[in-house]
């Protein structure tokens, strides 16, 4: 998944980011409001986690823009402004939902992944793909009743597919979700993916989980 | 034995009876003693006329004293029970007694010309009485034949005092017994009356002890209070109105407090928790520690400057004043800003002129500048310049420091002595400055008996004042 981080203090910025990409997100990061506008209006974000006190133009201003401009994303308000009538604010102005901080990161993580879930309308966090299963929230993936082991790359992929399942993935949309912007890894590295989980999930085996729509992108399916 | 509370009410209630008993008791003993004044003046009057009556049987004729004792038609003399009795003398001897005196006497008596006199004795028969004396010329009595100049004819006629001790006893009984039984509803009037004066206090009490923490707000009303508990309650008030505003001061700062420590302490806390969450590389760790190192850092200097505000705040500073060279001054307390100074490229302009002094404590002095030049090296424009000045006036000796870069505007100067007062608010230098230095600088230059102020040029020059006014100094130095 691919998220924007609008965070001016660096330390704070820095350790979520690698929070964020340890467990497999793709983030993009910006310490200025400005910026973080420009990039929320550029790309397409699964989530922008969003400070309100930025410099430049503060976060609740970015968060009226976007609406404005009818853009849907999910956005959290990461702020320490915690008082009942900030959160209502923010909250009115179209976020999503809203962590003071100081925070754990398992909130974080839990908290975006509730958002992931309701970005493609997902109500649970198992998905179930026929005898596939994924759970979002421990992260685990279970084919047949067995445990499959992935990086995190492989199940952000996985992941990905799965809240769209049955939709035809391009491979422009996988490489936005799971990369940063400013990554340089070429597109024919999502094939190469998407090869490495075939193997994992079927284990040799004749299924075909993920299809290729030649020309169009993949498909996380039922077996047929 | 917990020693008990002295009550006000109580104390009032013993002194409104005891003053009502007292008065009673006075009044009562008026009425005694005019009672017995007027019985005794009635009493002695009764004596007196006797005393004269017998003094006028005594008669002189042919060169005899002739008591004519078969006129005294006055059987008193003769009873057997309580009777009265007289005695008669001319010229100090005894001449004539009554029959009731049988072989006893009175006693005898000295005359002095014409006196009448009373007095108190026992009587023969061990009864209480009292005495009239009385002594006249016997030449001025009526008497037929002429007397020698010199004599005297002294009557001392005496009977019991019934007449007066009786009355006097039943009302005595009559006073007691009244006073007996009207002190029980008057210490009951008493009390009721001292509860009653004492109810405003007691309805103040109430309301001051329904008030607590959370109704500071809330204040005492005066409408049924009286004239003596109006002053309390305005004053009351008045204290309650202060203690709210420092508890809502407290709050405030509290908050900000809180507020200015979320962020630093999240980015702590994550670093942290990020760094545990998986096995990593020594190097990770210790990049993670000295993440953690820089957010601590700048926390520690709001702390200290934090306490350092509640130090100043007793005034335990407030120690000698001296004569001081405020240009070496100046130099001494710029020393630590000069590497920031650099890493800026900032120039710095040290514009006192030598040999200057400057009347001043020092400590507080040193903590004015420190916190003055950091305000300036960290607001100043990359590249800026910052000068610091003098200016001795008739009234006012003024220390300046300015620079350049500033982006303040007039309103930002409202808010910049506030604490954690910041005109970025998006914090760009979030977990670095806290907005309190100015705050800090404020108030130790009042310690130090000056006044800091602040200005905007046109040029974008941001200039801090610190104005010493000679007589407050000298206030100082008293």
């Amino acid at each position: 998944m691919r998220l924007l981080l609008v965070e001016d203090y660096l330390p704070l910025r820095n350790s979520i980011s690698l929070g964020l990409r340890e467990e497999g997100f793709a983030v993009d990061c910006t310490g200025d409001g400005e910026e973080g506008l420009w990039f929320a209006q550029s790309n397409d974000y699964d989530v922008i986690i969003l400070d309100l006190m930025l410099p430049g133009i503060d976060g609740l201003s970015i968060l009226t823009a976007l609406r404005a401009a009818g853009s849907t994303v999910q956005v959290l308000i990461l702020t320490a402004k915690g008082k009942v009538e900030d959160r209502v604010r923010g909250l009115d102005l179209g976020a999503d939902d809203y962590l003071v901080k100081p925070f754990a990161m398992e909130e974080l993580l839990a908290r975006l992944r509730v958002l992931l879930r309701r970005q493609y309308q997902v109500k649970n966090s198992v998905i179930q793909v026929g005898e596939l299963e994924i759970d979002s929230s421990s992260q685990k993936v279970r084919y047949q009743n067995e445990e499959i082991e992935l990086r995190a790359r492989e199940y952000a992929l996985l992941h990905y597919l799965a809240l769209r399942k049955g939709e035809v993935v391009s491979r422009s949309e996988i490489w936005e979700h799971l990369y940063e912007f400013h990554s340089s890894t070429a597109s024919n590295v999502i094939d190469v993916y998407i090869s490495q989980l075939r193997r994992k999930l079927t284990k040799g085996k004749e299924i075909q989980l993920i299809r290729t729509y030649r020309g169009r992108g993949y498909a996380l399916e039922c077996p047929r | 034995m917990p020693e008990m509370k002295k009550s006000i009410e109580r104390r009032l209630s013993l002194a409104t009876a005891s003053a009502l008993l007292l008065a009673i008791a006075a009044f009562s003993g008026a009425i005694l003693w005019v009672t017995r004044q007027t019985l005794t003046e009635n009493f002695d009057q009764s004596l007196f006329v006797k005393a004269k009556l017998i003094s006028g049987l005594v008669e002189y004729e042919y060169g005899q004293i002739e008591f004519d004792v078969e006129d005294l038609r006055m059987s008193e003399y003769t009873y057997q029970d309580n009777p009265e009795y007289y005695q008669v003398w001319v010229n100090e001897k005894l001449i004539a007694k009554s029959p009731s005196l049988n072989e006893e006497t009175l006693g005898s008596r000295a005359s002095q010309g014409d006196i009448k006199s009373f007095e108190n004795l026992v009587l023969p028969d061990r009864r209480s009485g009292r005495a009239c004396q009385f002594t006249v010329e016997f030449a001025k009595l009526q008497n037929e034949h002429p007397v020698p100049k010199d004599w005297t004819v002294t009557v001392l006629v005496a009977r019991d005092r019934s007449a007066i001790d009786q009355p006097l006893d039943s009302l005595m009984k009559t006073l007691i017994s009244v006073a007996l039984i009207f002190v029980t509803p008057l210490l009951l009037l008493a009390r009721w009356l001292t509860r009653r004066g004492l109810r405003p206090l007691r309805k103040l009490a109430k309301e001051i002890s329904e008030i607590d923490v959370k109704t500071l707000n809330e204040r005492v009303s005066a409408e049924d209070g009286s004239e003596e508990t109006a002053h309390v309650i305005e004053t009351l008030n008045k204290l309650l109105t202060r203690l709210d505003a420092v508890r809502e001061r407290e709050q405030a700062f509290s908050a900000e407090v809180a507020h200015e420590l979320r962020t630093p302490i999240a980015g702590l806390f994550s670093v942290i928790e990020v760094a545990l969450r998986r096995e990593r590389e020594s190097s990770d760790y210790k990049n993670a520690l000295d993440e953690c190192f820089h957010i601590v850092e700048p926390l520690m200097s709001m702390l200290e400057i934090l306490l350092n505000l509640s130090q100043i705040e007793k005034e335990s500073f407030l120690t000698e004043f001296l004569t001081i060279d405020l240009c070496s001054f100046v130099t001494d307390c710029w020393g630590p800003h000069e590497a920031d100074c650099l890493k800026r490229e900032l120039t710095f302009f040290n514009d006192i002129p030598e040999n200057t002094t400057l009347v001043t404590n020092p400590d507080l002095l040193i903590l004015v500048l420190t916190n003055a030049f950091k305000n300036a090296v960290t607001y100043t424009d990359l590249g800026g310049q910052i000068w610091v000045r003098f200016q001795r006036g008739d009234v006012f000796d003024q220390v300046i420091v300015e620079n350049t870069g500033c982006t303040l505007t007039e309103k930002d100067l409202e808010h910049v002595f506030e604490r954690f007062w910041r005109h970025d608010l998006s914090r760009s230098n979030t977990g670095k400055n806290f907005g309190l230095g100015l705050a800090f600088v404020k108030r130790v230059g009042e310690l130090l008996g000056g006044r800091v102020s602040v200005s905007v040029t046109n040029e974008e020059h941001f200039i801090l004042t610190l104005s010493y006014s000679k007589k407050d100094v000298l206030k100082c130095c008293v």
